[in-house]
C-alpha cells in the first residue's frame, strides 16, 4: 500500500523526478569522478614508475635530511665500492636535473608549470628510466635526445640543431634520437633531455657525481638483502633502499598532487552534493503540501502516521537509490571528461584503464542516498503531522511567521557564524572542519532567516520591476511573496553558490592588492626576471644581465630549503648583498642586508627573530642537507616578507647548497633610465635565454594578476556546478507552483492576460527569488570572504570588488531568466478552459 | 429547431452560427453542440437553461472566446472570433467580455479591489472612477475592497466577480451558474444587481443557469437539448420556466 502511493506520486510529476534527480546526479557524479579519476591516475602512476624502475633492485641516494629537493648527489667514488658488493650484478649512476628546450622558432618548449628534466643516459637499459623510440643514444658531448611528445610538437627531426639551457647556461646539440619516459609519451607535459652522462655532470654541475645510483641484484637474492648489504659499504648520508620503495617514493610525489586535486573536487562535489539537498528538502515540501488533502484522507481513512513516513521516506529512498546510481555512472564519464581535459591543455595522463573501485561506489551512493533521505526526513514528518480533518478542508498556506520560528533562524545562524569565527580564529580544533560546518550552519540558518524576511525583501527587489513590468511583474512579485518559507528555501540554493563566488572573488582581490601594494612599496628594482615555465632557471641569466648597458643593481633571489632549530624546514633566500637594497627595500629594523657580504651570516625577518628571541649578533644554527649545521651570526633583522623570511649571501648560498638554481632576478637601471629602457637592455643580454621572461614592475604586477585570476575562474567553473543546480532548484519550484497555480493561470488568461505576459508573470517571479538567493548570496560571500582575509595573515589588504559583486547580482537574476524559461512556457501554453475548470 | 432570424441584427452583442462542437473521436464522439444559431441581442439579459450535459457551458465558453468552435463562426459585435489567432482573442476576452464563473474567480493574492481592477490593469486602461464607485457601491462592496478572497464570504467573493466583469464595461458578460453555490438571499443580491447593469446602464448578459428563480430575472431564456437550442421564452416568470422544463422533458419521453 506505502509501497503502491510512493509509486503513483513518483510518476504523478515526471519533470520534478527528473529535476530532484538530476541535483543528485550532479552531486553524486562528482563525487564518484573525483574518486574514479584519483584512482585511475594514481593507478596509471603505480604501473608507469613500476614498469621504468623493473630492474632496478636497489637504488642509492643522498638522505632527505632537510626536504627531498635537497637530497644531496652521491660521488662517483662510492660505484666501486657498490659494485663491489656481493650479490650485485651492475650499477650505475644516474643524473637528473632541469633543461630547458629550445624551439626552432626561438622561444622555449613547455608550458608554465609542468617541469623540463634533464637526464644523463645510462647504458644499462634496465637502470634507464628513458626508453629510445628512434635513432640512437647519445654517445658524443654535444648529443642530445629528447621525449617523442616535444620533438613532434616543436617539429624536431634527427640531425638537427637543438638549443637547450641547462643550468650552466645554454648550449648547442645535436639531436640523435627520440625518447619516452617508460611507456609514457608525454608526462604530463614534462619536455625530456638526455646528455651522455659526462656532458649532463657537467651542464649539471655535478663533476664527479651522480643523482642516485641503481643497482640490479644477480639472481636469487632478495631486493632488501640486497639493500642491507650495499647501505653497509655507504658512508653516512646516503641511504640504500629497495626499487620497489624508490618506486613508492616517485609516486608519492605525484600520488599527493593527485590526492590534491581528489579533495578540491571532494570539496565542489559536497558543495553541489549540499545544494542538492536543498532542492530535494524543498521539493518534498512543496508536494507535501500540495498533497495536504490527499494524505488528510489517508489518515481519516485510518493511516498510521508511521505509514505517511514511510511513504514518503520510501520514495525518497526510490529517487535516491535510482539517482546516486545513474550518478555512479555519470561519475566515470566526468573522470574521462577530465582526463580528455589533461590532454586538452597538453599535459596528458600517462593511461590506464579506469579504476571504479568498490570504496568509490559504496561511497557515492551512500553519499547519494543519505543526502535524500536527510533532506526527505523533515517533510516526511511534516506530512505525518497533517490531521485527518485536513481532507475536508480548503489547503491553506501555512502562517510561516512566528517568534519562535524567527529565534531558531536567529539561533542557527549565530551558531554558524560563531563556528567560523572560532574555526579560523580560535586555533581551537580543525579550522577546516569548523569553518566547513559554520558555513553549513550558516547557509541553513540564512534560509530559515530569508524565509522571515522573505517578504518585504520581495517587495523591496521587485519594486522597480513593478514600476517596468506593471501588471505581470506585481502578479510575479506577490507570487514570489505569498510562500516566504518556499521562495527562502529556493532563493538558498542560489544563495550558497553566490555566497561562495563573492567569498573566493573578494579573497583573490584582496589578494591582489596585498601583493600589487607590497610591490609598490617594497620593489625598487625596474624590471624582474622569470623563467616562462615559472620554475627556477640557470643562473647564468643573471650573470648575462649583469653589466647590461645602463643596468647598475642586479641580483638573483635563489631559493633553498633548510631545518631550523624547531627541526622545521624554512626556505632561505641567496642574494646579492652588494645590491640588493637597490632593488628590494625589506624594512630594515636592525643591521643592514649589506654586512650579509660576511661569511657565515644570516638576515632574518621581525617575527620569527621575535619569537625565537634573535637580535643583531644572536647565532642562529640552520642544518644545510650539503654542509650540515651551520651557526649563522644574525646580521639584520627586516620586517617585509615579500621575498621571504631569511636571507644569506650568494656566495654562502653557493657554498651551503649543491644545486644552484635562481628563482627571480632583480634589476635596475641608473638613475633616470625608464623602466622600458631597462626592460629592453636586460632582454638584449638575454637573446640566449629564451627560457626567461623580462618583466617591468607593472607587468610583473599584471602577470600575478592573471594567475590569480586563472585560480579564481578555476573556482568559478567548479563553483558553476553548484549554480547549475541551484536553476534547476528554481525550475523545480516554478514548476510545481505552476502547477499549483493552474485555475489562477487560467483565470488570469480568460480575464485577458496574453500568453506573453503569462510567461513574463514567472518570469518576474523567477527573477525574484533569484535576486533574492543573491542578495543573501553576496551578503553571507562578503562576511566570509572579509572574515577569511582578515585571518590569512600574509593578505594585509582588504579589497571589495564592488564592481564584480554587482556584476554577481546582475547574474544571479540572470540564472533566474533561466530557470524561468521552461517553466513560463509551459504556464504560457495551459489551455485556458482545462485550467480554469482544473480542481 | 432554430428559432431567431440569424445575422441579420446589427445591434447583437453576440453571435454564434452553425455552431458545432464535437469532443473526441470515432466511437467516442459527444456532439456537445450540434447546430446552433443563435443572436444575443444588446442590452438584454439572456439565460440558457438545459440538462446536465446539454451544451450550456460548452456554448458560453466558445462565445466567449475561452473555446473553438468545431464548425461555424462566433461574433462578439462585430469581431468574428473563429478567425482570430489566439493572441486576438486574447485581447478580445480582455476588452469585450466580462466572466463570471461559477467556483473560483478571485486569485488569491490580490484584494478585492485589485481583482476588480485586474482586467483594466491587464489592458492597461485607465479606471473609469465613477462607474467603478457605482459598480462598487450597488454591490454593496464599499468595505470590503481590501480584504483579500480568503477572507470574504462566498457571496461576497462572487459580487466581487460580477465588479469585476462589469467594471470594464464590456460589451457582454456571460456568467456560467453565478448563483450555483450561494444562498438563496446572496443569490437574490447578485441577480438583482445583473437586472440593474441591463435596466440602468443597458449591460448584456448571458448567463448559464438551473435555477428557474435565477432565470426569472432574465429577459429572455434559451432551453438547449443535446446540443440544440429546443424552445425559447420571453419575459419568463419562474412558474411559466417550470411549465415549459416540465414540457420539454415531457417531450423527451
Ligand atoms: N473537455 C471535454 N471533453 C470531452 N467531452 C466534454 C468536454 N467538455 C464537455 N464535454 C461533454 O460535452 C457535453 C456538454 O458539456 P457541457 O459542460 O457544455 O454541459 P452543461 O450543459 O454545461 O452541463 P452542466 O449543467 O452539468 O454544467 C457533455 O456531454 C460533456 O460530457
Ligand atoms: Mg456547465
Amino acid at each position: 500500500m506505502i509501497w503502491r502511493m510512493a509509486n503513483r506520486n513518483l510518476r504523478a510529476s515526471p519533470l520534478r523526478l527528473v529535476l530532484i534527480s538530476l541535483a543528485i546526479i550532479l552531486g553524486v557524479g562528482f563525487v564518484g569522478g573525483a574518486f574514479v579519476l584519483g584512482d585511475t591516475i594514481n593507478k596509471a602512476f603505480d604501473s608507469l614508475f613500476a614498469k621504468v624502475d623493473a630492474g632496478v633492485a636497489v637504488q642509492v641516494q643522498g638522505v632527505a635530511s632537510v626536504s627531498d629537493s635537497q637530497r644531496q648527489p652521491v660521488p662517483a667514488s662510492l660505484l666501486p665500492k657498490i659494485q663491489a658488493v656481493d650479490g650485485v650484478a651492475t650499477a650505475a649512476g644516474s643524473i637528473g636535473g632541469t633543461a630547458t628546450i629550445v624551439g626552432t622558432n626561438g622561444k622555449a618548449v613547455g608550458r608554465a608549470g609542468p617541469p623540463t628534466l634533464g637526464f644523463g643516459w645510462v647504458n644499462d637499459p634496465s637502470l634507464n628510466s628513458l626508453r629510445l623510440v628512434s635513432g640512437r643514444a647519445p654517445t658524443a658531448p654535444n648529443d642530445v635526445v629528447i621525449d617523442t611528445h616535444t620533438a613532434a610538437t616543436a617539429k624536431f627531426a634527427l640531425g638537427q640543431q637543438v638549443r637547450v639551457i641547462t643550468p650552466s647556461g645554454s648550449g648547442q646539440y645535436t639531436l640523435v634520437g627520440l625518447v619516452r619516459f617508460g611507456t609514457s609519451d608525454n608526462l604530463l607535459g614534462a619536455t625530456l633531455t638526455g646528455f651522455t652522462m659526462p656532458t649532463a655532470q657537467r651542464v649539471f654541475g655535478l663533476e664527479g657525481q651522480y643523482t642516485r645510483i641503481g643497482v640490479t641484484g644477480n639472481q636469487g637474492v632478495l631486493d632488501s638483502v640486497l639493500a642491507h648489504r650495499v647501505q653497509a659499504v655507504l658512508p653516512s648520508g646516503y641511504e640504500a633502499i629497495t626499487g620497489a620503495a624508490a618506486t613508492r617514493q616517485a609516486t608519492d610525489q605525484f600520488n599527493s598532487i593527485i590526492g590534491l586535486l581528489r579533495d578540491v573536487l571532494l570539496v565542489f562535489a559536497g558543495i553541489s552534493l549540499f545544494v542538492g539537498a536543498f532542492i530535494i528538502f524543498n521539493s518534498f515540501s512543496i508536494t507535501i503540501a500540495q498533497r495536504t488533502r490527499q494524505v488528510g484522507l489517508l489518515r481519516a481513512v485510518g493511516a498510521s502516521r508511521g505509514s505517511v513516513v514511510g511513504e514518503v521516506v520510501l520514495e525518497a529512498l526510490i529517487i535516491g537509490v535510482v539517482a546516486s546510481a545513474i550518478g555512479v555512472g555519470f561519475g566515470i564519464l566526468v573522470a574521462i571528461g577530465l582526463e580528455k581535459l589533461f590532454d586538452l591543455i597538453g599535459a596528458s595522463l600517462p593511461r590506464a584503464p579506469i579504476q571504479v573501485q568498490a570504496r568509490t561506489v559504496i561511497i557515492s551512493m551512500g553519499v547519494g542516498i543519505l543526502v535524500t533521505l536527510a533532506a526527505a526526513l523533515r517533510p516526511a514528518i511534516h506530512a505525518s503531522r497533517i490531521p485527518p480533518i485536513a481532507a475536508m478542508r480548503e489547503v491553506t498556506e501555512a502562517g510561516t511567521r512566528s517568534l519562535r520560528r524567527l529565534v531558531i533562524a536567529i539561533a542557527v545562524t549565530a551558531l554558524g557564524v560563531g563556528l567560523v569565527l572560532v574555526g579560523l580564529f580560535s586555533g581551537l580544533g580543525n579550522p577546516y572542519a569548523l569553518l566547513g560546518l559554520g558555513a553549513l550552519l550558516l547557509f541553513i540558518g540564512a534560509a530559515l532567516l530569508t524565509g522571515q524576511i522573505a517578504r518585504p525583501l520581495a517587495s523591496v527587489i521587485g519594486a522597480p520591476f513593478v514600476w517596468i513590468g506593471r501588471v505581470p511583474a506585481r502578479l510575479g512579485r506577490q507570487n514570489a511573496m505569498r510562500n516566504p518559507t518556499r521562495t527562502a528555501q529556493t532563493a538558498t540554493a542560489l544563495t550558497i553558490g553566490v555566497a561562495l563566488v563573492a567569498a573566493a572573488t573578494i579573497f583573490a582581490s584582496s589578494l591582489y592588492a596585498t601583493f600589487a601594494g607590497q610591490l609598490d612599496a617594497r620593489l625598487l628594482a625596474q624590471v624582474a626576471v622569470q623563467a616562462t615555465n615559472q620554475q627556477p632557471f640557470t643562473p647564468a641569466a643573471a650573470a648575462a644581465i649583469t653589466g647590461a648597458p645602463g643596468i647598475v643593481a642586479v641580483s638573483p633571489l635563489r631559493e633553498g630549503e633548510v631545518r631550523d632549530t624547531h627541526r622545521d624546514v624554512q626556505t632561505v633566500g641567496g642574494v646579492n648583498p652588494a645590491t640588493i637594497l637597490e632593488l628590494y627595500n625589506p624594512g630594515l629594523k636592525q643591521g643592514s642586508l649589506r654586512d650579509l657580504a660576511q661569511p657565515g651570516t644570516i638576515a632574518v625577518q621581525e617575527d620569527y627573530a621575535k619569537s625565537n628571541h634573535l637580535t643583531v649578533g644572536s647565532t642562529l644554527p640552520m642544518f644545510f642537507a650539503k654542509t650540515g649545521v651551520q651557526p649563522l651570526r644574525v646580521a639584520a633583522i627586516f620586517s617585509d616578507s615579500t621575498l621571504g623570511h631569511f636571507f644569506i649571501s650568494l656566495s654562502d648560498y653557493e657554498r651551503n647548497f649543491s644545486t644552484q638554481q635562481d628563482t627571480i632576478v632583480l634589476a635596475r637601471g641608473a638613475d633616470g633610465m625608464s623602466p622600458q629602457k631597462a626592460k629592453q637592455s636586460v632582454s638584449a643580454a638575454l637573446a640566449a635565454y629564451p627560457n626567461v621572461t623580462v618583466l617591468t614592475k607593472s607587468e610583473y604586477k599584471d602577470q600575478v594578476n592573471s594567475q590569480i585570476n586563472q585560480l579564481l575562474y578555476l573556482v568559478y567553473t567548479l563553483l558553476g556546478l553548484a549554480i547549475i543546480i541551484a536553476v534547476f532548484g528554481i525550475v523545480n519550484t516554478l514548476a510545481l507552483s505552476i502547477f499549483e497555480r493552474t485555475r489562477e493561470i487560467g483565470l488570469l488568461r480568460a480575464v485577458g492576460m496574453s500568453r506573453w505576459s503569462t510567461r513574463l508573470m514567472i518570469l518576474w517571479e523567477a527573477i525574484i527569488v533569484a535576486l533574492i538567493g543573491g542578495v543573501v548570496g553576496l551578503v553571507l560571500g562578503a562576511f566570509i570572504g572579509i572574515v577569511i582575509v582578515e585571518r590569512v595573515s600574509l593578505i594585509t589588504t582588504l579589497a571589495v570588488p564592488w564592481g564584480s559583486l554587482i556584476v554577481f547580482f546582475v547574474l544571479a537574476g540572470v540564472a533566474g531568466v533561466i530557470a524561468a524559461i521552461l517553466p513560463a512556457r509551459r504556464a504560457a501554453r495551459l489551455n485556458v478552459l482545462d485550467a480554469i475548470q482544473a480542481e | 429547431m432554430a428559432t431567431t432570424e440569424p445575422s441579420i441584427d446589427q445591434a447583437a452583442a453576440a453571435r454564434i452560427e452553425d455552431g458545432v462542437k464535437i469532443y473526441g473521436a470515432g466511437d467516442a464522439e459527444i456532439r456537445a453542440l450540434d447546430g446552433v444559431t443563435r443572436a444575443f441581442p444588446a442590452g438584454r439579459f439572456t439565460a440558457i437553461m438545459g440538462p446536465s450535459g446539454s451544451g450550456k457551458s460548452t456554448l458560453m465558453h466558445c462565445m466567449a472566446g475561452l473555446d473553438r468552435l468545431t464548425s461555424g463562426t462566433t461574433w462578439i459585435g462585430e469581431v468574428e472570433l473563429s478567425a482570430l489567432g489566439e493572441k486576438a482573442v486574447t485581447g478580445v476576452r480582455r476588452d469585450k467580455v466580462g466572466f463570471i464563473f461559477q467556483a473560483f474567480n478571485l486569485l488569491p493574492t490580490l484584494t478585492a479591489l485589485e481583482n476588480i481592477r485586474l482586467p483594466l490593469d491587464i489592458a492597461g486602461r485607465d479606471v473609469d472612477q465613477a462607474w467603478l464607485d457605482q459598480v462598487v457601491t450597488s454591490l454593496e462592496l464599499e468595505d470590503r475592497l481590501r480584504h483579500r478572497p480568503g477572507e470574504l464570504s462566498g457571496g461576497q467573493q462572487q459580487r466581487v466577480a460580477a465588479a469585476r466583469a462589469f467594471a470594464s464595461q464590456p460589451a457582454i458578460v456571460f456568467a456560467d451558474e453565478p448563483t450555483g453555490q450561494l444562498d438563496s438571499h446572496s443569490s437574490a443580491e447578485l441577480l438583482s444587481f445583473m437586472r440593474r447593469a441591463v435596466d440602468e446602464f443597458s449591460q448584456t448578459i448571458v448567463m448559464v443557469t438551473h435555477d428557474p428563480n435565477a432565470a426569472s430575472y432574465s429577459d429572455d431564456v434559451v432551453f438547449l437539448s443535446d446540443g440544440k437550442i429546443v424552445d425559447e421564452l420571453a419575459a419568463p416568470t419562474p412558474t411559466s420556466i417550470l411549465d415549459r422544463m416540465k414540457g420539454l422533458t415531457a417531450a423527451e419521453r
